[in-house]
């Protein structure tokens, strides 16, 4: 429990830090939200995976880690985070 | 931090774009999908999150430095090839209430989480998952 709570700690000071270092508003398009996901899945069925063994940094860091343009890490970790942000 | 817990499977970072800005905002967009093709994501999404230059050369110049073909690279990024994707993920973005930038949900819960209810959030969900074995 104690390294669950670091690791949720950690975490939690990590998007302290992106909160403090950007912020903007969005003004974009209001389309329903039924038509973006179909577009946004019709993309991802187009795009490949690439699956890399990363290094160990840990002796307990054995997941297999999936890099794409959507997301880092395993398709099964029980904890997504997911971040809206524009570069600028 | 964050590499951490993806690591060790505790959980997985998506990223989503969000046009806030206009064609710089699109051009980082569209360089780092680019750059995707040829395994480098990550590495644009880093980049563009450290420095200011949202031209055209200047992506040009960071994927000559990663060693990536340019001439398929520059090919896609003047192709505008990843233009419905990002323009998809910026309505869905908008669509889920991300009105500020960064917007983190977790789980799919949480849109414009502040510091407080996220840590809460973190500590619950660490909870719930230690009881679930």
């Amino acid at each position: 429990m104690n390294r669950i709570r670091i690791l949720a700690g950690t975490l939690a000071v990590a998007f302290i830090a992106l909160l403090l270092t950007s912020c903007g508003d969005a003004d974009g398009d209001q389309q329903s939200a039924s038509q973006a996901q179909s577009a946004i899945q019709a993309e991802q069925a187009d795009q490949p995976a690439q699956i890399e063994q990363t290094q160990q940094a840990e002796p307990e860091a054995r997941v297999q880690v999936i890099r794409d343009r959507a997301f880092l890490g395993s398709p099964d970790a029980p904890v997504v985070i997911q971040e809206y942000s524009d570069f600028l | 931090m964050i590499e951490e817990l993806v690591r060790t499977g505790v959980a997985r970072f998506e990223y989503s774009h969000i046009i806030n800005h206009g064609r710089p905002s699109m051009l980082g967009a569209l360089a780092t999908e680019c750059g995707g093709d040829q395994g480098a994501w990550w590495s644009f999404h880093d980049h563009y999150m450290s420095q200011w230059d949202f031209s055209r050369e200047g992506a040009i110049a960071y994927a000559a430095s990663l060693s990536l073909d340019t001439e398929e690279f520059t090919q896609c990024l003047d192709s505008e090839k990843y233009l419905e994707l990002v323009e998809g993920q910026h309505r869905q973005a908008v669509a889920d209430g991300a009105n500020r930038t960064p917007t983190v949900r977790i789980n799919g819960e949480g849109a414009a989480i502040v510091a407080d209810a996220l840590i809460e959030q973190v500590l619950t969900l660490a909870a719930e998952l230690e009881a679930e074995g």
